[in-house]
C-alpha cells in the first residue's frame, strides 16, 4: 500500500488510494490535518501535531514548528537539550501520519509519495526523500505539490479543461503552475514560484506591523528571543485567522499578568503586507510567460493552500485576473489527495488506467562555463544551461564542453540551478572533476549529460570523449553524503524516542491546549482554568475510561467557551 | 522536425486538426513509460508540439495582408496604449485595443471618457477615472476643451516627450506633476489585472527610455513598483528593463558617489570639473583614485562618462585616458551585453528607417532618367573645339596626366554622360569655365556615391572615407547643406580643400579603371541592422538623445541634427568590425 502525504510547512495530512477513489486518513484526534509540529517534553517525550503546536505557546524552547522551511539547509533546530536536524522533525511528523495509518487501514504503510513544493530546489528535494527514509518509508515518488492538487482539480470530472492555473500559497512556500487535461493526461506546462513566501510571513507582517502598538515599552524585548517570536506569531495568526472572517481582530499578546492588546483592521493588515501582496505577481507573470499563455486563455484559477483563505489574498488574486477564483477544491486536503492518486498511478491501480501526468522542471539547471568576450577574453562564471526551466519531465539532456587552455588537466564542472546569468547568484549544487589527456587548447573536452527524473531529482553524468573516463554524480549535500548504515541508525534513534501511546493522544492535545489557555488568560479567569485543568487530571489520575472521557468533554467546550475553538 | 514528420510519429495522416492530435498523443503517452526511455518521450512532445502549432496555423484565418502598420503621425514614439481609450475597451474584450493610438491622428481631440472631464486633477482622482465604471463603448464621445489632469498616462508622456526642449531635464514644477502622474500610474498597475499591469509596466518602461535622461528622476519609483532589479541578470531579461537596470545602477553610484565620505569622491568631483587639471589638483587627489574611478565608470555605468569633460580627463595624462580600453568611439565595444542589449529596442527602429532613408536618399540610379543624374546621354555629340576643354574637365575630375580618351576606354558610358553633361553646361551659356567643369564633377560625385555603394568593400570604404572628409567640409558649411549632401551627394557651389579633392580625383580614377562607375546592376541591400553599441556611439558622440536619434533614423529630424548621427553613423560604422558596419555603409 502506498500512502500519498502532503507534508506541509503548517500541517500535513495523509491520504490513500481506496475503493477507486482518494481518502484523506484521519490522526488520532479524528482530524484530517497534523499541524507540523514537533515538541519535547523534559522528560525526553515527544511530541507530535496539535499537542505539539499548543505547546509552542508553553514551551517555546523546546518546540519546533515551520521546519520545511530549513529544508536542505545545515541549520540545526534545539529542542529541549538536543539538536535536530530537520529531516529528523519531519521523519517524526511522517511517522506520526504512518501511525494514523496503520490504525485507519490495518496495515503499517511502506512506501509513500511525499508531495514537495514546486519551486523546491534539488536539495530541498533530497532531504524530504531523506526524511521519508528516516520514517521507515520507501519514498516511491515526490511530487509537486500544484501538481498534485491539479490531479485533484482535474479528475474530479472526465471532461477536458480549458488550461488552468493552481495558485498554491501554503504556509511557507508559493507555487504557481498552469495545467492543460485532455483525454486523461494531466499535463503541467509551466511552473514558477517563491520558496520563501507563505502564510508564515504574512504573520510576521502583522506582527511587526502591531508589536509597538501593543508594547511601546518594550517590555517583550527582555524577553526570550524564541519565547517572543512565539507569542507574536501566535497572536498574529489568531488575529489573521479571525481578520478571515471579520472586518477587526484583536492582536493579543499575554506578558505575565498584563495583556496587551490591540485593535487591527482588515484594511490596516493590507496595508501590513503590501510587499508579499506584490511578491504574488512575479511567479505568476513568468509562468504565464513561460509557456506563452494569455491570461485571457486560463480557465479557472484554482487555489490551494491554507493561506488563499485570506481576504486579503483573494482580494490580490481577483484584482490580478480580472475575475473570482474557484475555490472547488478544499485548499488544505487538495494536496493530499492529489498525492494518493498518485499512488494510485504507481500501484498501476486499474480505475486510473486512463490517466497519465506530465509535469516540467520549474527551474534551469546547468554548470559554469568560460566564455570569450568580444576583446577574446575569458570570462569566467558564465552559467551555462543543459536543462531549461519547464522542461517536461523526466528529461535527460547533453552538452558538450572543451578545455580552454593549452595542456589543461581536467575539467571541472560545478553544477547550478537557478534563473542568473552569472553562476555566483544560482544555487550551487555540486562538482565534478575528470581528468582530460594534455591537448591543445579546445582538443580535449567531455559530455556533460543531465538527468532529471520524475521525483525531480538530478543525476550528472561526464563523459571524456579522448579517453572514455566517466564519472557519475547524484547530486547531494555535503552533510546528506550518509551512509546506509548511518541512516540505519539514525532511524533507529528516531524509532527509539518515547512517545504516547496512541490512544492517549486526545488527552495529551487536550492538556497541551488547555495549559495554552492558561497562559492567554490572567487573573481571575486564569484561576479558574486552572481550576478546571486540575479538575482533568483528577479524572486522568482516576485511569477509568468513562469518567476521562466525560471530563474531556467537559473541559473541551469550557476551553472553546474561553477562547474559541482550537487553532485548528 | 517538420509537420509532417510529426504527424508521421503521432501515427497520422496530414490535415489531422488539433483534437485528433491531442487524441493520439494521449494513446502514445500511455503506452509508453516515460522513465525508462526520456528521449523517446522528448521526441513525442516534440511531436506533438509541432503538429499542434501547424494544425493551430491552419485552422487559423488566414492574417490580413496588410503592411506594417504606420506609426502615429502626430508622435511616432509614443507607445499604443497611450492614446488608448481608458480601462474601458479592455473590461470587456478582455484584450488591448492595441492599435487604437494609430487612428487617432490628433492627440488634442482624444475622445476621453465622459465621466473624466470634471475629474479634479489629483492622481486619486484621475485613477478612479481611469478605474471608472465601464463606459458604453457607443457612448458619445465628448471633444471639449478637456483638462488631461484627468490622463496621467496622456500628460506623462507630454511632459517627457517634450521636441522643443531637447530632453533637458524638468523643472521642479515639472517633476512634481511627472511624479504625480506616474503615482497614479504605478498604482493603476498594482492593482490592475495581470494585462493591464503588463501593459502600464511596458508602456512606462518605454517611455522611461526614450526620452532618457529626461526620465531620469522617474526611474527608481518605476523600477521600484514593477519589480524591474529582480530581473536584472537573468537570462529572460526584458532588454528595454535591462537597458533601464543599467542607468538605475549608474543613478546610484552616483548618488553614493557625491557624498563626502566615499572614497572616490574626491576624483569624481576632480574629474567632473571643466578644464584641464593643473599641479594643486593633481597633488589633491590621488592618481590611483582617478584611475580607479575612471575603469570602474566605464567598465560598470559607461553612460556616466558624460559628466567628465574629456580634457579633464586628459589632462590626468595617458594612463588615465587608457586605463580603460581605449577613449571615445571604441570604448563602448566590449561594455558587455546588458549594455548593448538594451538597444535592442532601437535596433528593430532602426530597420524600418534606414529604408526611410534609403527612399530618400537614393532614387533608383540605374533609372538613367533621374533628376538627379542630370540630362539623357543620348543626344550629346562632342563639338572637337571644345576637346580641351573636355580634357581639363577629366584632369579636374580625375586628375592630372586623365584626358577624356582614357575616360572613354575605360567607361565609355561614363565618358557619354561626362560629355553630355559639358555640352549642356557650356550650350547653356553665361558660365566660365570652372562653371562649366563644375557640372560633370558634380555628376562624378554622385556616381562615386552611388555606385561606391555597391562596389566591393574596399571600394566601399574608402567612398565613405571620402564622403566623410566632403561632409566635414559640408558641415562647417551650415546644417543644411551637410544634410542635403549626405542625402543627396550634391555640394555644388561649395568650396572643396585641395587636400579633399586630390582623395577624390584618385578614388574616382581608380573606380573608373575598376570600371565600376557605371550602371552596374548590382543591387545594394535595402536594410541594415544596426548593432545597439552603434546607436550607443551615436548617441555619446552627437550628445543627442536616444529618442531624437530615432526621428533622424527615421528619416525626419532637423538638419542639424541630421548631420550629426548619419555622419557619427557613418564614421562609427566605418570603424565597426562586425559584419553589419559593410550593410550599414551600403545602405546608407
Amino acid at each position: 500500500m502506498i500512502v500519498g502525504i502532503d507534508l506541509g510547512t503548517t500541517n500535513s495530512a495523509a491520504a490513500v488510494w481506496q475503493d477507486d477513489a482518494p481518502v484523506l486518513i484521519p490522526n488520532a484526534l479524528g482530524e484530517m490535518l497534523t499541524p507540523s509540529a514537533v515538541s519535547v517534553g523534559s522528560d525526553g517525550t515527544t511530541y507530535v501535531g496539535a499537542a505539539a503546536l499548543d505547546r509552542l505557546a508553553t514551551h517555546p524552547e523546546a518546540t519546533a514548528t515551520s521546519f520545511k522551511r530549513y529544508m536542505g539547509t545545515e541549520r540545526k533546530l534545539r529542542l529541549g537539550k538536543k539538536e535536530w536536524r530537520p529531516e529528523d522533525l519531519s521523519a517524526l511528523v511522517l511517522r506520526a501520519l504512518c501511525d494514523d495509518a496503520e490504525a485507519f487501514l490495518g496495515a503499517r504503510p511502506t512506501e509513500a509519495v511525499i508531495t514537495v513544493p514546486a519551486y523546491f530546489n534539488d536539495r530541498q528535494r533530497k532531504a524530504t526523500r531523506h526524511a521519508g527514509e528516516l520514517a521507515g518509508l520507501t519514498v516511491r515518488r515526490l511530487i509537486n505539490e500544484p501538481t498534485a492538487a491539479a490531479l485533484a482539480f482535474g479528475l474530479q470530472d472526465q471532461e477536458d479543461r480549458e488550461p488552468f492555473l493552481v495558485f498554491d500559497l501554503g504556509g511557507g512556500t508559493f507555487d504557481v503552475s498552469i495545467v492543460e487535461k485532455f483525454e486523461g493526461v494531466v499535463e503541467v506546462r509551466a511552473s514558477a514560484g517563491d520558496n520563501r513566501l507563505g502564510g508564515d510571513d504574512f504573520n510576521t507582517a502583522l506582527a511587526v506591523r502591531m508589536k509597538p502598538l501593543v508594547d511601546p515599552d518594550g517590555r517583550l524585548e527582555k524577553l526570550d528571543a524564541r519565547q517572543r517570536e512565539a507569542m507574536l506569531h501566535r497572536a498574529a495568526e489568531t488575529a489573521r485567522r479571525q481578520l478571515s472572517s471579520e472586518d477587526k481582530a484583536t492582536f493579543a499578546v499575554v506578558l505575565g499578568e498584563d495583556r496587551l492588546a490591540a485593535e487591527v483592521t482588515a484594511d490596516q493588515f493590507e496595508a501590513a503586507c503590501e510587499d508579499l501582496l506584490r511578491r504574488l505577481r512575479e511567479p505568476v507573470v513568468r509562468a504565464l510567460r513561460d509557456c506563452a499563455f494569455d491570461v485571457a486563455e486560463l480557465g479557472d484559477i484554482v487555489l490551494v493552500g491554507g493561506a488563499t483563505r485570506m481576504p486579503v489574498v483573494r482580494k490580490a488574486i481577483t484584482r490580478m485576473f480580472g475575475r473570482f477564483p474557484n475555490s472547488s477544491v478544499h485548499p488544505d486536503h487538495a494536496v493530499a489527495l492529489g498525492a494518493a492518486i498518485q499512488a494510485g498511478l504507481l500501484s498501476r491501480d486499474a480505475a486510473l488506467d486512463e490517466i497519465r501526468i506530465a509535469d516540467v522542471c520549474p527551474f534551469t539547471l546547468g554548470v559554469d562555463s568560460a566564455e570569450r568576450d568580444s576583446r577574446g577574453v575569458y570570462q569566467h562564471g558564465i552559467f551555462s544551461p543543459i536543462i531549461d526551466r519547464n522542461t517536461p519531465v523526466p528529461v535527460s539532456r547533453v552538452n558538450n564542453y572543451r578545455t580552454v587552455q593549452d595542456n589543461q588537466k581536467e575539467l571541472l564542472f560545478n553544477i547550478y540551478q537557478g534563473e542568473a546569468r552569472e553562476v555566483s547568484a544560482n544555487i550551487h549544487l555540486g562538482a565534478i572533476k575528470v581528468p582530460v589527456p594534455a591537448r591543445p587548447a579546445g582538443e580535449a573536452g567531455a559530455d556533460v549529460r543531465f538527468s532529471y527524473d520524475s521525483s525531480g531529482l538530478l543525476e550528472v553524468d561526464v563523459t571524456v570523449h579522448e579517453t572514455g573516463v566517466t564519472r557519475n554524480l547524484v547530486i547531494a549535500g555535503e552533510a546528506e553524503v550518509m551512509t546506509d548504515r548511518e541512516v540505519a541508525a539514525r532511524r533507529e534513534a528516531l524509532a527509539k524516542l518515547k512517545f504516547h501511546p496512541r490512544e492517549d493522544a486526545e488527552n495529551v492535545a487536550l492538556m497541551a491546549r488547555a495549559e495554552r489557555v492558561y497562559e492567554d488568560f490572567v487573573g481571575e479567569e486564569r484561576r479558574m482554568i486552572g481550576q478546571w485543568i486540575t479538575d482533568f487530571v483528577g479524572a486522568l489520575d482516576s485511569q477509568d475510561p468513562r469518567r476521562i472521557a466525560d471530563a474531556r468533554a467537559v473541559l473541551q467546550s469550557q476551553l472553546e467557551a474561553a477562547s474559541g475553538p482550537s487553532l485548528l | 522536425m517538420t509537420p509532417a514528420a510529426a504527424l508521421k510519429r503521432l501515427g497520422l495522416a496530414k490535415g489531422a486538426d488539433v483534437a485528433a492530435i491531442r487524441k493520439a498523443y494521449a494513446a502514445l503517452f500511455k503506452a509508453m513509460d516515460p522513465d525508462a526511455d526520456p528521449e523517446g518521450y522528448a521526441r513525442l512532445r516534440q511531436a506533438r508540439d509541432v503538429a499542434l502549432r501547424a494544425a493551430k496555423l491552419a485552422a487559423a484565418p488566414p492574417p490580413p495582408l496588410v503592411e506594417e502598420p504606420e506609426a502615429p503621425a502626430a508622435e511616432p514614439s509614443a507607445a499604443p496604449w497611450l492614446y488608448a481609450a481608458p480601462a474601458v475597451t479592455l473590461a470587456e474584450a478582455g484584450e488591448m485595443p492595441l492599435l487604437i493610438a494609430g487612428q487617432i491622428e490628433h492627440p488634442e481631440v482624444v475622445p476621453p471618457a465622459p465621466q473624466a472631464i470634471h475629474a479634479p486633477a489629483t492622481p486619486d482622482a484621475a485613477l478612479r477615472a481611469l478605474a471608472g465604471p465601464p463606459v458604453l463603448a457607443t457612448a458619445e464621445p465628448v471633444r471639449a476643451d478637456v483638462s488631461y489632469l484627468a490622463r496621467p498616462d496622456v500628460d506623462l508622456a507630454r511632459l517627457l516627450h517634450d521636441d522643443e526642449a531637447d530632453l533637458a531635464p524638468l523643472d521642479d514644477a515639472g517633476e512634481t506633476f511627472a511624479q504625480r502622474c506616474l503615482a497614479a500610474l504605478l498604482a493603476e498597475a498594482a492593482t490592475a489585472n495581470l494585462t493591464r499591469h503588463a501593459q502600464i509596466e511596458d508602456w512606462v518602461a518605454d517611455l522611461l527610455a526614450e526620452t532618457w535622461p529626461r526620465s531620469a528622476p522617474l526611474l527608481r519609483p518605476a523600477a521600484e513598483a514593477f519589480g524591474w532589479e529582480n530581473e536584472r541578470g537573468q537570462i529572460t531579461e526584458r532588454p528595454s528593463i535591462a537597458w533601464l537596470n543599467a542607468r538605475l545602477r549608474g543613478l546610484r553610484f552616483q548618488d553614493k558617489v557625491a557624498e563626502p565620505d566615499h572614497p572616490l569622491h574626491k576624483a569624481w568631483a576632480e574629474l567632473t570639473r571643466t578644464g584641464s587639471a593643473n599641479m594643486i589638483d593633481k597633488l589633491r587627489v590621488k592618481r590611483a583614485d582617478i584611475n580607479q574611478l575612471l575603469e570602474g565608470v566605464r567598465k560598470h555605468f559607461p553612460e556616466l562618462e558624460h559628466h567628465f569633460p574629456r580634457e579633464r580627463v586628459v589632462s590626468w595624462g595617458d594612463g588615465a585616458a587608457k586605463s580603460g580600453s581605449g577613449f571615445g568611439v571604441f570604448r563602448l565595444f566590449g561594455t558587455g551585453f546588458t549594455f548593448n542589449a538594451g538597444y535592442a529596442i532601437s535596433i528593430f527602429v532602426g530597420l524600418q528607417i534606414l529604408m526611410a532613408v534609403l527612399r530618400m536618399a537614393a532614387p533608383d540610379p540605374t533609372g538613367g532618367h533621374d533628376p538627379l543624374f542630370g540630362p539623357p546621354t543620348t543626344t550629346a555629340t562632342a563639338d572637337p573645339a571644345y576637346a580641351p576643354l573636355r580634357d581639363k574637365a577629366v584632369e579636374e575630375v580625375f586628375g592630372k596626366g586623365k584626358t577624356i580618351g582614357w575616360l572613354r576606354e575605360k567607361q565609355a558610358s561614363l565618358a557619354t554622360n561626362f560629355e553630355s553633361h559639358i555640352e549642356s553646361a557650356r550650350s547653356a551659356g553665361g558660365r566660365d569655365e570652372a562653371g562649366i567643369i563644375s557640372d560633370p564633377l558634380e555628376y562624378v560625385r554622385r556616381r562615386v556615391y552611388y555606385d561606391g555603394r555597391a562596389a566591393d568593400v574596399q571600394t566601399l570604404r574608402e567612398m565613405t572615407k571620402v564622403r566623410l572628409a566632403l561632409y566635414e567640409v559640408a558641415r562647417k558649411e551650415d546644417p543644411d547643406v551637410c544634410s542635403h549632401f549626405l542625402e543627396t551627394a550634391d555640394l555644388t557651389n561649395i568650396p572643396v580643400p585641395e587636400e579633399v579633392r586630390a582623395q577624390e580625383r584618385a578614388l574616382a580614377a581608380r573606380m573608373v579603371d575598376q570600371g565600376v562607375l557605371a550602371d552596374s546592376g548590382e543591387t545594394v541591400p535595402k536594410q541594415a541592422t544596426i548593432p545597439g553599441a552603434l546607436i550607443g556611439q551615436v548617441i555619446k558622440v552627437t550628445d543627442l538623445p536616444e529618442a531624437r536619434v530615432r526621428v533622424v533614423l527615421k528619416g525626419e529630424g532637423q538638419p542639424a541634427e541630421r548631420c550629426a548621427v548619419i555622419g557619427s553613423l557613418l564614421r562609427a560604422a566605418l570603424k565597426w568590425p562586425g559584419k553589419e558596419a559593410v550593410d550599414i555603409l551600403r545602405v546608407m
